[in-house]
């Protein structure tokens, strides 16, 4: 009670009032620094591997020898029958599994976003283990298409011959599902969707068989023709939906048996040459955020994270000399230790930032950068709240010889402006000068003026609902872009980059004619909306540090604008409206040289397939906080 | 005097016209929404879900024991109510307007308390800012359309019915109505047991109310042992009823058993869960005494201290309420916050407003971020959320005991009325 | 005993052997799981050994907490070796289980020792051991500082042990005994003992982690640890048979700390005659049966006596075999049977609690009432509300 009662008579003072404004820079500026030391050897580690039956690559692999040319057949098989119409292709997978000795089933599914058509087939077969209770099992799977649209030949036929070969071992304690989707994204997502009964039985079908819970997933892309193509590397693709990560223990054992069993190195991060340098430790580290951040499906994998299935996709990059053989043999030690697992895998991190390949970083060093982010607004708020609390009269100088007797005029026109405008708020007249109170503590007497004891009454609802309206108005772009055809949304897009910007200066415009906030509400509507944004973005945090941590550093400028006149105003009106949502988007395609229209086809595709929350995260938190800023600085503009 | 009171009859009709077409649009245009939200543990506890209502209603209707399973924890008597109701995972319709208008009804009850104006001045009390107040129209806008409530109704959780009992009490004691309030709180004592709590202050708050009523005081004794013994009678005939119901005797146990005894350890927003899924199974029953004991104090503490301003004690109580008895819900803080804004004069000596509000706003996001980290996400652990219901419970106390400084402090302007705008300390 | 303890160097070991009359062996794995299959790998060799010494399964005590040869991650199944080169099957087929499964916990090792056990505890599971019975004990599993974990739930300590021993001393259930541990921080482990006549050897030094020997690539988990295997490298190679006249001092001096990749250690002082009489014991006295039969010559006993005893036991056999042959004669099976099925008949009719019929038509008495009950309340509330408006 003593700090709370010493730090009451603090807000009392005048020049705590100046402090947040630096407060809140150096915490964005720390939070920046921050990150930029992770990379660094002594704020980062290096990986292992916690969970202790794991035991990656302590078992000899059979994987070779006559297997190649069953391979190799099986590569054929496939190369012949990617062209095929959907249920003849179907039909072969079925048999070539069927002929493995294997329970098979397929799943149709289909998906509209956008007014597009995403419909294909599903094909998987499942090992029961022999000796096992099937009560547990890991999917090893490969779809027909890799994420960048090649075929994946060489993928499809090592989960066939794997399927073949893991069928004669009796030594499986869990079933394995061996899957075969359609498409890279949208099949894993209808399947493992459909597994968890999540799924909406009228566009994607049910799945006739099933087995225990899922423990672990691995997806294979190797996207070589039937002649085969030796590579160089293998890319371990790790990022969930919502930037939801695998236990890094499955990352690791990948790592250990990829590059130490096998002797393939290892990339992430589309790094595909990694010095171990600080500079490309950091591309990494924010390549890695980049990709969480935006919380799209990266690979089959990414459908699996949701439903707690730790899972990865090996992907196999450059020109070198590995073999198919080589990755088939990862994924048989890879099988073997997941077989040895007795649960979920939960030793190791959920969270973390990849450097390489073997060096990561830890959540509880990394989290201060986003939560030192997050609560330079909640600072600003609290201090815009104070702020607004005080006396709109000036504070005579108690000190002062000459009496106070009119207010002092310095203080600009628009407040003895507003002062005329404004009814008294509340029925307690306040005289203009308030008289001096004395104070008697500890024996001592003081003479402070009154106007310093008070604490203005706030009119609340205007701000309140202001605020709660902006959030809501966010629906109706979310809405929107997730609705419109194809061939309407870039023109829609447009049109939302226009509007958006001009949005504030009609509110303000509409405000100030009929409302006429004061001063001390736009303060209020500045104070909450940097409230809300805090608060969303340390929850956020938790969930998607990346994305909690762009959104903040995108919007970190809303805590220091203010409601101002003249040059100011509109200085701040541009820098705001540089720094619009849709504009960020807009520049982001022009630097990353993507098609605009691609992002917001995958956006809408997202919403509707993968479950993926960043529309939600621009349109309802980034959003209304840039709205209800823009509008308080455009209301200085009338 | 007319056309205002029609003015506001219109305006009442308005806001529970909006109310209801709210809630029922929201039921209608997101189906699956009440189910999800059944399935909240913020929402729902082990006494108030619907979920396990729907279990014990299936019990019932095929002739087996509710209780038997030990799942269902609820009052007997919903279940014939909601037996005559069409089922509710078929057609949910007629369950969903039940809720609704259990919801205006409690709104109603709430105008009716903020139109008495007990909050600011009772018989032996007037508040220096008794001017100070907000219309029972903003009150109960307040109330319909607190993110809170609408969760709790949409969720259909029974807390909304414990909730309409307790406001009508309240209503009923501050109209001087002896027999419904007695009815009132006997139901909502018979829903949710620690209601009964609630009595003595009611109790004085219909004394009070009454004596205004008559300009005569009756005799306090007597007073008191007629409404004890009618809540006795009333409190008797439920249980009588409910025993005939199920045949037994054996829903006691089931149901204030499990409130008293804590059984049932699923994660909610209190205090309690953690503490006892920790606690050593030696000590289960010492804290159990402890903290039932500590719920219970601060009826006659608060009471006699303010016993001039009993609603207000009474208000305070759901606060408590909402903290710090076993299987608190969202549903109890909502009414606790639902009722504070009577206290409008309060408000100006009120000093961690902000800070209480930024609490409770943070906790209710980042609650079930956490929760989702632990359960779903399986990246997380009990801890977390742990935490938040620790910042949650918090956000409340200060609000709890930020307004029992500030009416104590509005006590002590109306007796010295020269310390007035002075600073004061708590010692 | 001192005094022969003092003598020991000076005299021939058959003498100071002499003093015990019974070997036992308590054998303990601590650990469950898959990846620790080198425990049980570890606790099985030393099983085998002391088998092979002479030690007969009835006074062995074997804990094991799993069972690798049935997991089905086990490429060989029925099997556990503790060698890549798998020469050996150590499950074979001739092994006592004493205590399985969940049923390795401290209490029940520590009831075993101190023989604090209810009646109708089988004999199998009890240590019956008396003051001259040399005892092996060995312990492998996962620990630490002053503990040794059991199956991942639940810790033994340096002092729960050592109390156990002392308690052992107490009631005359050991004459000697030979302490084994290994286990990450193993010296530790004996470093609390206070009970006479123990000899304690242990794996690896405070702070130091025990490791495994080698892993076997197609079971894929290391099979054996490090001070476990040289030590049966050690009884393999010089202790051949039960004849043998190695002494512990020659099984010490084998210890390599850089073969073992830790410090073992070996704690003398409780020992009678301390070091030297420690390192001049026998390894067969602890790892072998050594059956040293006292002949209590005061007896008076005849031969004739026991002949006769056995004939009555055979008549007594031979009659109750012709009893038994009766019976079937008389009640051909079929009536058995049905017996049988008449004595469960009344069984079967009695009312199971709990079971209720569940049925949708719901009773119309419990509707009224449930009726009655809440429009009754709306009644009262109406007639109440009336009432306060006159």
């Amino acid at each position: 009670m003593a700090l709370l009662a010493t730090l009451l008579a603090l807000r009392k003072d005048a020049r705590i009032l100046k402090i947040p404004p630096y407060l809140s820079a150096f915490l964005i500026l720390v939070g920046v620094a921050w990150l930029l030391v992770l990379p660094l050897n002594e704020y980062s580690r290096g990986t292992y591997v916690s969970e202790n039956a794991l035991l990656p690559g302590q078992v000899h692999t059979y994987f070779t020898g006559s297997e190649h040319d069953v391979f190799r057949a099986y590569r054929h098989e496939v190369a012949g029958l990617v062209d095929l119409p959907v249920q003849q292709r179907t039909d072969k997978l079925s048999e070539l599994l069927r002929a493995s000795n294997l329970k098979v089933a397929t799943q149709k599914y289909t998906y509209t976003p956008s007014g597009r058509n995403i419909s294909d087939e599903n094909v998987y077969a499942i090992l029961q283990g022999p000796r096992a209770d099937a009560t547990e099992a890991i999917v090893l799977m490969a779809s027909l298409k890799t994420m960048d649209g090649e075929h994946n030949y060489s993928g499809v036929a090592l989960v066939l011959a794997l399927a073949r070969y893991f069928k004669r071992w009796s030594l499986w304690s869990k079933d394995i599902i061996f899957l075969l989707s359609g498409d890279s994204t949208s099949g894993p997502q209808a399947w493992v969707d459909a597994y968890h009964d999540a799924h909406d039985p009228t566009t994607i079908e049910s799945l006739s068989i099933k087995s225990g819970a899922l423990q672990g997933a691995v997806g294979v892309e190797y996207p070589a023709g039937p002649w085969g193509h030796r590579y160089d590397k293998l890319h371990i693709v790790y990022d969930g939906t919502n930037g939801q990560l695998p236990n890094l223990d499955l990352f690791n054992t990948a790592v250990n048996i990829a590059s130490g069993q096998m002797g393939i190195a290892c990339t992430l991060q589309r790094m595909w040459f990694h010095r171990n340098s600080y500079q490309e430790r950091l591309q990494t580290m924010l390549r890695g955020m980049l990709s969480q951040g935006l919380g799209h499906a990266t690979g089959p994998h990414s459908a699996f994270i949701p439903y707690h299935v730790d899972a990865i996709t090996l992907v196999t990059v450059g020109d070198g000399w590995h073999d198919e053989m080589g990755l088939g043999r990862t994924v048989e030690s890879l099988f073997r230790s997941l077989n040895n697992l007795l649960e979920h895998l939960h030793q190791s991190f959920f969270f973390y930032l990849l450097l390489e390949a073997k060096r990561f970083v830890s959540i509880g060093t990394y989290l201060p950068s986003a939560m030192l982010i997050a609560a330079n607004f909640s600072i600003m708020a609290i201090a815009l709240w104070v702020q607004s609390g005080r006396p709109q009269e000036p504070i005579p100088n108690p000190a002062a010889t000459k009496p106070a007797s009119k207010p002092a005029t310095q203080d600009a026109s628009k407040d003895s402006d507003n002062k005329e405008k404004e009814p008294e708020q509340e029925d307690e007249k306040k005289p203009l000068e308030s008289p001096p109170v004395v104070v008697t503590k500890d024996g001592a007497t003081a003479v402070i003026p009154a106007a310093l004891l008070q604490v203005s009454e706030r009119p609340l609802f205007l701000p309140a609902a202001f605020v709660v309206i902006a959030h809501f108005l966010g629906l109706i772009p979310l809405a929107a872009f997730n609705h419109i055809p194809v061939d309407d949304l870039r023109p829609a897009f447009l049109l939302a980059s226009n509007l958006t910007t001009l949005l504030p200066l009609a509110t303000a415009y509409l405000l100030s004619r009929f409302n006429r906030p004061t001063p001390q509400e736009s303060t209020l509507i500045h104070c909450f909306s940097l409230l809300f944004l805090g608060m969303y973005l340390s929850a956020l945090a938790t969930l998607n540090f990346s994305q909690s941590l762009m959104v903040g550093l995108l919007t970190a400028p809303l805590s220091f604008v203010r409601r101002s006149s003249g040059v100011g105003a509109k200085l701040q009106f541009a820098l705001l409206a540089a720094i619009n949502p849709v504009m960020v988007v807009h520049a982001a395609t022009y630097v990353g040289k993507i098609e605009l229209l691609d992002v917001l086809v995958k956006a809408a595709e997202g919403w509707h397939i993968w479950g993926m929350w960043t529309q939600v995260v621009v349109w309802l938190v980034w959003w209304p906080a840039w709205f209800c800023g823009s509008v308080v600085v455009a209301l200085g503009l009338f | 005097m007319a056309p205002d009171s029609t003015h506001k009859a219109a305006l009442f009709a308005a806001l529970f016209a909006a109310a209801a077409a709210l809630r029922l649009l929201l039921f209608q245009a997101f189906p699956l929404l009440p189910h999800r939200l059944a399935g909240r543990v913020e929402l729902s506890t082990p006494v108030s879900s619907f979920k396990r209502l729907q279990e014990g209603l299936y019990l019932y209707t095929h002739n087996v024991d509710p209780y038997h399973g030990g799942v269902y924890h609820q009052a007997p008597l919903l279940l014939p109510l909601f037996s005559f109701l069409p089922d509710a995972s078929s057609s949910p319709f007629a369950t969903n307007l039940l809720f609704t208008v259990v919801d205006l009804l409690s709104a109603h009850a709430l105008a009716q308390i903020a139109d008495s104006g007990h909050a600011a001045a009772t018989r032996l009390f007037k508040s220096s800012r008794q001017g100070l107040r907000w219309s029972s129209a903003a009150i109960v806008a307040g109330f319909l359309f607190n993110p809170f409530t609408l969760a709790t109704c949409m969720a259909r959780s029974t807390t909304t019915l414990t909730n309409l009992f307790i406001l009508t009490a309240m209503a009923k004691a501050c109209q001087g109505a002896s027999t419904t309030f007695l009815l009132a709180l006997s139901a909502a004592s018979y829903l949710a047991m620690h209601p009964i709590l609630l009595f003595p202050p009611l109790l004085v708050l219909l004394y009070d109310a009454r004596a205004d009523r008559s300009k005569t005081t009756p005799n306090a004794l007597a007073f008191t042992a007629v409404h004890t013994l009618g809540l006795t009678v009333i409190s008797g005939t439920l249980l009588l009823a409910s025993a005939l119901l199920t045949d037994s005797w054996d829903f006691l146990g089931a149901t204030y058993g499990v409130r008293l005894l804590l059984p049932d350890l699923t994660p909610n927003v209190g205090l309690w869960w953690y503490f006892f899924t920790e606690m050593f199974d030696s000590f289960r029953d010492f804290f159990l005494g402890v903290f039932w004991l500590h719920v219970a104090s601060y009826t006659p503490g608060l009471t006699i201290r303010l016993r001039t301003q009993p609603l207000f004690v009474a208000t305070t109580l759901t606060g408590i309420f909402a903290i710090f008895t076993p299987y608190p819900s969202v549903a109890d803080a909502a009414l606790y916050l639902s009722l504070v804004p009577l206290f409008r004069h309060l408000f100006p000596l009120m000093r961690y407003t902000f800070l209480a509000s930024a609490a409770v706003l943070y906790a209710s996001f980042l609650g079930p971020a956490f929760y989702h980290l632990w359960v779903y996400a399986g990246s997380g652990n009990a801890n977390f959320f742990y935490a938040i219901t620790l910042v949650w419970s918090l956000g409340l106390s200060i609000i709890v005991g930020d307004s029992l400084f500030a009416a104590l402090r509005d006590e002590l302007d109306v007796q010295r009325p020269e310390l007035r705008d002075k600073e004061v300390k708590r010692i | 005993m001192k005094l022969s303890a003092a003598l020991a160097p000076l005299l021939l070991a058959p003498l100071a052997a002499a003093e015990h009359t019974s070997n036992w062996a308590v054998l303990v794995g601590t650990s469950r799981f898959w990846f620790n299959y080198r425990h049980l790998a570890n606790v099985l060799s030393l099983y085998r050994t002391v088998k092979r010494l002479g030690i007969p399964d009835s006074q062995i005590i074997l804990m094991l907490p799993d069972d690798m040869a049935c997991n089905p991650r086990n490429a060989f199944p029925g099997t556990v070796y503790n060698n890549a080169d798998r020469a050996l099957d150590l499950y074979g087929d001739n092994i006592e289980v004493d205590y399985r499964g969940y049923e390795v916990t401290v209490e029940n090792f520590i009831r075993l020792m101190t023989d604090r056990v209810s009646e109708d505890m089988p004999r199998s599971k009890r240590l019956m051991t008396d003051e001259r019975s040399n005892i092996l004990v060995y312990m492998t599993g996962h620990g630490g500082n002053e503990f040794l974990k059991f199956q991942d739930a639940e810790e033994i300590s340096a002092y729960d042990l050592a109390d156990a021993f002392g308690q052992m001393w107490e009631k005359k259930r050991y004459h000697e005994m030979l302490f084994m541990i290994d286990t990450c921080q193993a010296n530790t482990m004996y470093s609390k003992f206070y009970s006479p006549n123990i000899l304690a050897t242990g794996s690896s030094d405070i702070d130091q982690s025990s490791y495994s020997h080698h892993a076997d690539n197609d079971v894929g988990v290391a099979v054996i640890d490090r001070y476990t295997y040289y030590n049966l490298e050690f009884l393999e190679t010089n202790v051949r048979d039960p004849t043998s006249k190695v002494t512990m001092g020659e099984l010490f001096d084998s210890y390599n700390p850089a073969d073992m990749h830790s410090d073992p250690g070996i704690r003398y002082d409780l020992f009678a005659g301390g070091d030297a009489g420690a390192r001049s014991r026998l390894v067969m006295d602890f790892f072998g049966n050594v059956q040293n039969v006292e002949i209590d010559a005061g007896s008076g006993k005849d031969e004739t006596q026991w002949r006769e005893e056995l004939e009555a036991i055979d008549k007594m056999i031979l009659e109750a075999k012709r009893r038994h042959n009766e019976t079937l004669n008389l009640r051909p099976q079929a009536q058995h049977i049905m017996e049988e099925a008449v004595a469960m008949e009344p069984q079967q009719s009695t009312k199971k609690p709990g079971a209720v019929k569940v049925d949708t038509e719901s009773g119309w008495s419990k509707q009224i009432v449930g009726a009655a009950a809440l429009l009754g309340f709306a009644g009262v509330w109406a007639a109440g509300s009336w009432l306060e408006s006159l």
